[in-house]
């Protein structure tokens, strides 16, 4: 397993510039979550590490090689698709194989049929197929091993993906998407599972994603990515209480952090920080309800206040709520001291 | 393919496909009435598919031993399978390099594969034939087999194949260690059975047909493909030989035939295209 550090790295397709200087250092054994929406350039950074792009300037290290100029397979990376790219025409076990076979087999040992005339040969495929099987068993698809991939479902082709990228121990895993193609009650149970891998193995992750919510579950640290620069880098919990921006502020948290234009910036309120008041209180910010959503354990009241584009939510414990109705007049009020300043820019101002 | 027309649909077009059958067996049909039939018979007013006398043994024995047939179908075998082989040498990488690889020129290069699609083979023919010449291997199997190594349409229909596997497999693969030559042989051919079968029937089907190219490079007797060797049965005798002849045809025939039978299901699938799935 290995640091990974990323120093100044830029990209461009053509006019484009899809990544914008960037710098981040991932500690030895991290799970690290790119986080951003489709196009910002998450992917790409991913490729480059990988070795499948190259950067334009700047430089990437891992462990304490500097990597830019190697080909792919000479990393020691591994990779999972969001696709999987499983290899159709082999079984499992070939595909978990291949890896290993291509790195302790010469090329005239892999040879069909006559590589097993040459010394070492069959040493070399037992190991092989004894490291497939170690690697089968930690993911529970031993008796998958002679199956074609069109013969698994989605979450079996998502373990084989694993098993081919962690059977030779690789110095870091990459990981694009690699949940977005499973059903939803799937994707709970793997993001439990990879996180419970990831811990067992050591091993050091980067992950991406642009599911703010299997981000904020498995990393240990979380990098924002907007348009090609990173935003803020930091553990889940002080990415949502403590954001360094705006956008940061916008883009993590579901239902969307209440945004008011104020003097010389922005005050952004979580919905769990909004109070719903009575119309007349003292301070409040006075709208007419447009919506509530019950969502069992809270509710979530949508006011819609003149002036303002996008309805504000505030978010209510259920057994507090009294019971808000559509079109009622009421006041909303920030609780004191959970109001982030930013200013025009959209950069936190700190008090 | 799901559709379902009405029945006089279906009656017209099946009508109009029988026609098209009709059209297309009458000859082989014919091919195959004529070569069991006695001269006498053949040159007959009287329209008849079988014969009165048969004469099947005979004309396929006079086949067989008034020219050399079964050294023709070797001729046969080694020139298209000398030609398949060696285009799928040169195809194969150029394919790969086309339709995956990213390089300065690929799209020109692309082009004039296009180009070379569109060249008859018969333009280039005098200067090939110079060519040979210069080098001397005119009456060669090479002279037979070198100037098809390169086949434009071999290239075109497996970079279209090739397009279609997805990029991430490439991306997997060279992750897991393996390198560009290896990713071809390893990753891409085995998906590409079903096109690589349908080139092979294309190829082999037209090298073993072609009469044109033999028939200028070749002089000796022995070299002789089959289309050419057919030659042999008409200057035989002063009268062509028209039983025997057939008879040959026949035997030169089928084993394209029995190719393209054994291939048949597969072949479709290379030339639609629709060798990927899941």
């Amino acid at each position: 397993m290995a640091a990974i550090s990323f120093d100044n790295v830029r990209k461009s397709f053509g006019a484009v510039e899809v990544l914008k200087d960037v710098s981040l250092d991932i500690a030895d054994g991290e799970f690290l979550t790119l986080l951003g929406p489709s196009g910002c350039g998450k992917s790409t950074l991913l490729r480059i590490v990988a070795g499948l792009e190259r950067n334009d300037s700047g430089s990437i290290t891992i462990g304490t090689r500097r990597v830019d100029a190697l080909p792919a397979r000479d990393r020691d990376i591994a990779m999972v698709f969001q696709s999987y790219a499983l290899y159709p025409h082999m079984t499992v076990a070939e595909n978990i194989g291949l890896p290993l076979t291509m790195r302790r087999m010469n090329a005239w040992q892999r040879l069909p049929g006559l590589g097993l005339l040459l010394p070492g040969t069959r040493a070399a495929r037992k190991s092989v197929a004894k490291d497939v099987a170690e690697a089968a068993d930690a993911l529970d698809i031993g008796p998958l091993l002679q199956r074609k991939p069109s013969q698994l479902s989605g979450g079996q082709k998502q373990r084989v993906a694993l098993g081919r990228a962690m059977v030779r121990h690789p110095a870091a895993f990459l990981l694009d998407e690699p949940l977005s193609n499973l059903d939803a009650k799937l994707r709970v149970q793997m993001r439990a599972e990879l996180t419970e891998l990831q811990r067992r193995l050591g091993a050091t992750m980067i992950y991406v994603t642009h599911d703010q919510s299997e981000a904020m579950t498995m990393s240990d640290r979380v990098a924002v990515m907007l348009a090609g620069s990173l935003q803020q880098v930091a553990p889940p919990r002080q990415l949502y209480d403590d954001p360094e921006t705006l956008q940061v502020a916008e883009f993590v948290g579901s239902p969307k952090i209440n945004v008011l234009s104020v003097a010389g910036g922005f005050h952004a309120v979580r919905p769990e920080a909004m109070e719903v008041v009575a119309a007349d209180a003292a301070g409040a910010i006075v709208g007419r309800i447009r919506l509530v959503e019950h969502l069992g354990s809270e509710s979530l009241v949508h006011v819609e206040v003149p002036g303002h584009e996008l309805p504000l939510i505030a978010r209510l414990e259920a057994m507090n709520a009294r019971d808000p109705r559509r079109g009622e007049a009421v006041g909303l009020r920030p609780l004191p001291g959970r109001v982030l300043k930013f200013d025009s820019s959209g950069r936190r101002i700190r008090d | 393919m799901t559709r379902r027309g009405t029945l006089l649909g279906h009656v017209l077009r099946h009508a109009v496909l029988l026609a098209g059958l009709v059209i297309m067996l009458a000859p082989f049909v014919w091919m195959v009435s004529t070569s069991l039939k006695p001269p006498n018979e053949i040159f007959s007013t009287k329209l008849s598919l079988l014969p009165t006398n048969w004469a099947a043994a005979e004309n396929y024995r006079d086949a067989f031993t008034k020219v050399p047939l079964l050294r023709y179908l070797l001729n046969g075998v080694i020139v298209t399978g000398g030609i398949f082989l060696l285009q799928l040498l040169v195809s194969l990488p150029c394919a790969y390099a086309l339709a995956k690889l990213r390089f300065k020129g690929r799209d020109i290069l692309f082009t004039m594969v296009l180009i070379g699609l569109m060249i008859p083979a018969q333009a280039p023919a005098i200067p090939r034939y110079v060519m040979l010449y210069q080098i001397g291997l005119l009456d060669t199997y090479a002279a037979l087999i070198l100037p098809f190594v390169f086949s434009a349409f071999g290239i075109f229909l497996m970079r279209q194949f090739f397009r279609t596997v997805p990029d991430d497999l490439m991306h997997a693969a060279r992750l897991d260690g393996l390198g560009e030559f290896e990713i071809l042989w390893r990753i891409m051919l085995p998906q590409a059975m079903p096109a690589m079968l349908a080139f092979g029937v294309i190829s082999i089907v037209t090298h073993w047909n072609d009469f044109f190219w033999p028939l200028i490079v070749i002089q000796t007797g022995d070299l002789a493909t089959p289309p050419l060797g057919t030659l042999f049965f008409r200057n035989e005798e002063a009268g062509s030989d028209f039983g025997p002849l057939m008879a040959g045809t026949v035997v030169i025939t089928a084993p394209l035939i029995l190719l393209f039978l054994a291939a048949q299901r597969r072949f479709i699938e290379g030339v639609t295209l629709s060798g990927m799935k899941g």
